[in-house]
């Protein structure tokens, strides 16, 4: 009796539905993942092992490797451009001035605007004929351009569609951060004579440290993981210069039915960010500093 | 509050908010216009009149009504069944001392790094082995718990003082009780946080819905909205009424309640 | 080095007032103590000076100079915080540099400089450190080394030491003393312990509600308080208070009757605890009162003896005094030597020279000064 009421089985007790969901619908597909990406399979008749032969032909596969640089392309201009951006706009909004309601909330909506909702009005917005977008180019004097329809210019349309809808949650992370200043540090720092620059450099930057590294590998890990937008816009093209890594994945899964192969991408993808992941966190203990 | 006087972060901040908003009123605009108006270039800045057809069309055309119910029926019980088998978890962890506590937390953990898409086709063949596919409880039963939930609410569970629960016990109440009578009630900020979170999730959720359903009725919110715009590709007017109808609950009810919003997300950001 | 001047300050926050009409002159190389309760205004006159508030009306000068307008950063002067406010993310060596390379010195000079100060405070140990591993003590040096290493023309002081345990204080207490006689730089220390005031300040201005209740040398403020609130707040234990009258050249406050050349009127009778002495058989020359004692406190080198008196009592009106007795009972503690043997319950028989009392308006609470 003393045995059902110890603390080991109370303990799995209150464990176990949730480890039971996430076995069931986490660790053993996790494991399955594995498995699919050495099987050749189209989710309906039954499926044969390959080995790896999944994995030497994405290392073979140009469309796989063109989105893998479509993806990095998109990391390397969706994480910076919004990671600063919300940190000067964290910064304006840092002090009430007036109107300040007004300001936050234009930043925040977008957060709660879904991405198909965000992909179908820059659809609109930026469409080539009656879009806004170009009306507004013509107004100072540039031409119209393709956006969306154009190879070149579609992924820094997908770009600036994610920056809008994810400024929000980066600013909002950049606030709390600064409010844990302490007021204190500020004022010693301008009694000791540093410029608001300077206070700005040395002291609140440090400082944000933790909430820069934290949205740098938030949004890198996103950025990777591209799709919801991609799909909801333009579908990968025009001539495959939106395929990212993910809508690359759905394809084979979905359209050509090949979920082995799509498994394995997916699996490439796990270990790219994990890397990633890892070179990042690395990188910050030289460089980020926590307060006691 | 004391306002700054004039300030130089007006120059800044009026744009910008301008710039942030300009897509949604633009959108309220051309939802309202006559489609002639909207394939009209340079585009019609002010409308002749207000349209309202536009949205009756959209809702003729597509079952909006479902889709809302789809959506609020799923987040209802996913986030629910987060509030408690999270709950029920982190307490665990966090004050129970079992065997193999810290092993099981390190592995229900580490899901958390596992992206999605690694997992999404297994758990289609899973989802469709139950036979649940193309229901609401495909979307529902593999999202029963996030370990994120359990990660969060055992952070913080342990801010918790526990003398508390110490002096509850040793009046006499169980391990359940302590934590439906005693902690849960002092979570209610945490509680309150990872609900918000997981709503904001669930409801904006795309890839696996648009996975794992394929009829229109059973469709929510957002795979619905995507097929809308398939069906409308250049009605400009009639997609833009359908996606007012598309993200007007979800903004509406972050404009209500944005200071939870604003606080669950700070608050998630500095746990991570 | 310079002077720092106070002149008709005045401080509102919306409503309140928390500065009222300050002026006071700090000389050159002064250690000055603003002493009183929380909600005195003494904070709000430091962040005057600091630049990190503004007065509403009133001049501050530092040196000749009208300070109001300049950014805390240009007037040359430096802070120590309760809450030591050292960077988190630099070095003790770069906490205390901080100011120094804002103001563009060489490289040499500010080690230079950092050693000098650290070699004083006893940090060189701690140089490469940072904040989180230093003890509560060793950051309030630090943050007096970064304060020190400017060498400014005066030093601000927010209750640095308040933070400390007893034991840390009393060290630092003497510590700052011992700096402020290396380095006699113009200081302006604020606090709400008494003790603190007395041993630091050359001179001590007690404040309460916006205003200076009294400025002067410690031992003056200790011997002669000028109103009932100084009385009240400096010294430990607290003087005890007894409501009386003054009548025909006679004081009457309960069991207490000496000769008085007051005015005439309601008054408030103050003795220090020390002044109580165990009446002895004789009893010329001295006045006496009768105490109920109620708790006995035996301290090693002094007995403590806490009781009532038949007097009655006077209930503090304003921040910061004791709160007594109820009707006809006055509560009173006397500080006597060791050998005396009380219990509780018991009456004991206190005398004190009646020269050695304190006379204050029971309307004002000002000090009353024989004819």
């Amino acid at each position: 009796m003393r045995f059902l009421r110890s603390d080991h089985v109370s303990g799995w007790l209150f464990v176990l539905p949730a480890t039971l969901l996430l076995v069931a619908f986490q660790l053993v597909p996790i494991g399955w993942g594995a498995l699919l990406s050495l099987q050749h399979n189209d989710l309906v008749t039954s499926p044969h092992w390959v080995g790896l032969a999944n994995y030497k032909a994405l290392s073979h596969d140009p469309t796989f490797r063109r989105s893998i640089h479509n993806t990095i392309e998109y990391t390397l201009l969706f994480v910076p451009i919004s990671i600063i951006l919300s940190l000067a706009v964290a910064v304006a909004l840092s002090k009430p001035v007036r109107f300040i309601s007004l300001y936050r909330t234009g930043v925040f909506i977008p957060v709660a605007v879904s991405t198909v909702a965000t992909a179908i009005i820059f659809n609109w917005l930026l469409d080539p004929t009656y879009g806004l977008a170009n009306w507004f180019l013509n107004e100072i004097g540039i031409p119209s351009q393709g956006f969306f329809t154009n190879p070149d210019q579609a992924m820094y349309g997908i770009v600036a569609m994610t920056v809008w809808g994810w400024v929000g949650f980066d600013v909002i992370i950049y606030l709390a951060a600064l409010q844990g200043i302490p007021q204190e540090l500020l004022e010693a720092a301008a009694i000791d004579g540093a410029s608001r620059w300077a206070t700005f450099r040395s002291v609140t930057l440090p400082l944000l440290g933790p909430a820069t590294l934290f949205l740098v590998v938030w949004s890198t890990i996103n950025a990777l993981q591209l799709f919801d937008e991609i799909y909801n816009t333009t579908r990968g093209g025009p001539l495959g210069a939106t395929t990212v890594v993910v809508y690359y994945l759905y394809q084979q899964a979905f359209q050509f039915f090949e979920a082995g192969y799509a498994a394995a991408i997916a699996y490439v993808l796990f270990i790219a960010i994990l890397v990633i992941t890892v070179i990042q966190f690395a990188i910050s203990r030289k460089t980020v500093h926590y307060t006691s | 509050m004391r306002y700054l006087p004039f300030s130089a972060r007006h120059l800044f901040l009026a744009p910008l908010a301008l710039l942030m908003a300009t897509p949604l009123i633009w959108m309220l605009i051309t939802s309202i216009e006559k489609p002639d108006e909207a394939r009209h270039f340079p585009p019609v800045l002010i409308p002749s009149g207000i349209d309202w057809h536009n949205y009756t069309a959209a809702v003729d055309s597509v079952p909006f009504g479902a889709w809302y119910l789809n959506s609020v029926i799923v987040c209802a019980v996913v986030v629910l069944s987060n509030l408690v088998f999270c709950s029920l978890a982190a307490y665990a962890f966090a004050r129970i001392h079992f065997f193999g506590s810290n092993l099981l937390f390190i592995v229900l953990l580490a899901t958390l790094m596992v992206p999605f898409q690694v997992i999404l086709i297994p758990t289609f063949l899973i989802v469709r082995h139950l036979g649940l596919i193309d229901s609401l409880g495909a979307l529902i039963a593999p999202n029963l718990v996030n370990a994120f939930g359990i990660f969060m609410l055992r952070q913080f569970f342990r801010t918790l003082p526990v003398e508390l629960e110490e002096a509850a016990r040793i009046d006499g109440c169980s391990r359940l009780g302590v934590l439906v009578k005693i902690v849960l009630p002092l979570s209610a900020p945490a509680l309150s946080t990872l609900a918000l979170i997981m709503l904001l999730w669930t409801w904006n959720d795309f890839l696996w819905p648009l996975v794992a359903i394929n009829t229109q009725s059973h469709m929510t919110l957002q795979v619905g909205l995507s097929t809308f715009q398939g069906m409308h590709q250049t009605q400009w007017t009639i997609l833009m009424a359908g996606n007012v109808l598309g993200l007007a609950p979800m903004v509406i009810a972050f404009i209500l309640a944005q200071r939870s919003f604003v606080r669950s997300i700070a608050a998630s950001g500095l746990k991570g | 080095m310079a002077t720092v001047e106070f002149r008709s300050v005045t401080k509102r926050f919306d409503e309140v007032v928390a500065v009222d009409d300050l002026s006071l002159l700090l000389k050159d190389g002064e250690f000055m103590v603003l002493v009183g309760p929380s909600g005195c205004g003494k904070t709000t006159a430091l962040r005057m000076v600091a630049g990190l508030e503004q007065p509403t009306s009133g001049e501050i000068a530092i040196g000749d100079r009208v300070v109001n307008h300049d950014s805390p950063g240009r007037r040359d002067i430096a802070m120590v915080f309760q809450n030591y406010a050292l960077y988190p993310h630099m070095s003790v060596e770069r906490n205390i540099g901080f100011g120094l390379r804002q103001r563009k010195m060489s490289g040499s000079e500010i080690s230079a400089r950092v050693r000098e100060v650290s070699t004083l405070l006893g940090l060189d140990e701690l140089l490469k450190r940072k904040p989180a591993q230093l003890s509560g003590g060793q950051r309030q040096r630090v943050a007096m080394g970064r304060a020190l290493a400017r060498r400014p023309q005066a030093f601000l002081l927010d209750e640095p030491l308040s933070n400390l345990d007893a034991k840390l204080r009393t060290q630092l207490r003497a510590e700052l003393k011992k700096i402020h006689q290396l380095v006699p730089t113009t200081s302006l220390y604020v606090t709400h312990d008494q003790v603190e005031a007395m041993t630091l300040g050359h001179r001590i201005a007690v404040m309460a509600e916006g205003r200076i209740q009294q400025l002067g040398v410690p031992q003056d403020v200790y011997d002669e308080p000028a109103n009932l609130f100084v009385a009240g707040f400096i010294g430990s234990p607290a003087m005890n208070l007894m409501r009386g009258t003054v009548s025909r050249g006679e004081l009457d406050a309960g069991p207490v009757r000496i000769p008085s050349r007051v005015r005439e009127g309601a008054i408030v009778l103050g003795v220090r605890p020390e002044h109580l002495t165990v009446a002895g058989a004789d009893g010329n020359g001295t006045a006496t009162l009768e105490l109920s004692v109620d708790v006995v406190e035996p301290l090693g080198n002094e007995v403590m003896v806490h009781g009532w008196v038949a007097a009655e009592p006077y209930v503090g009106g304003q921040t910061g005094l004791r709160d007594l007795g109820g009707e006809g009972r006055s509560a009173v503690t006397a500080r006597l030597d060791p050998g005396v043997r009380t219990a509780a319950g018991e009456t004991l028989r206190l005398a004190f020279d009646p020269a050695a009392v304190h006379v204050f308006d029971a309307e004002t609470g000002m000090r009353l000064i024989p004819d």
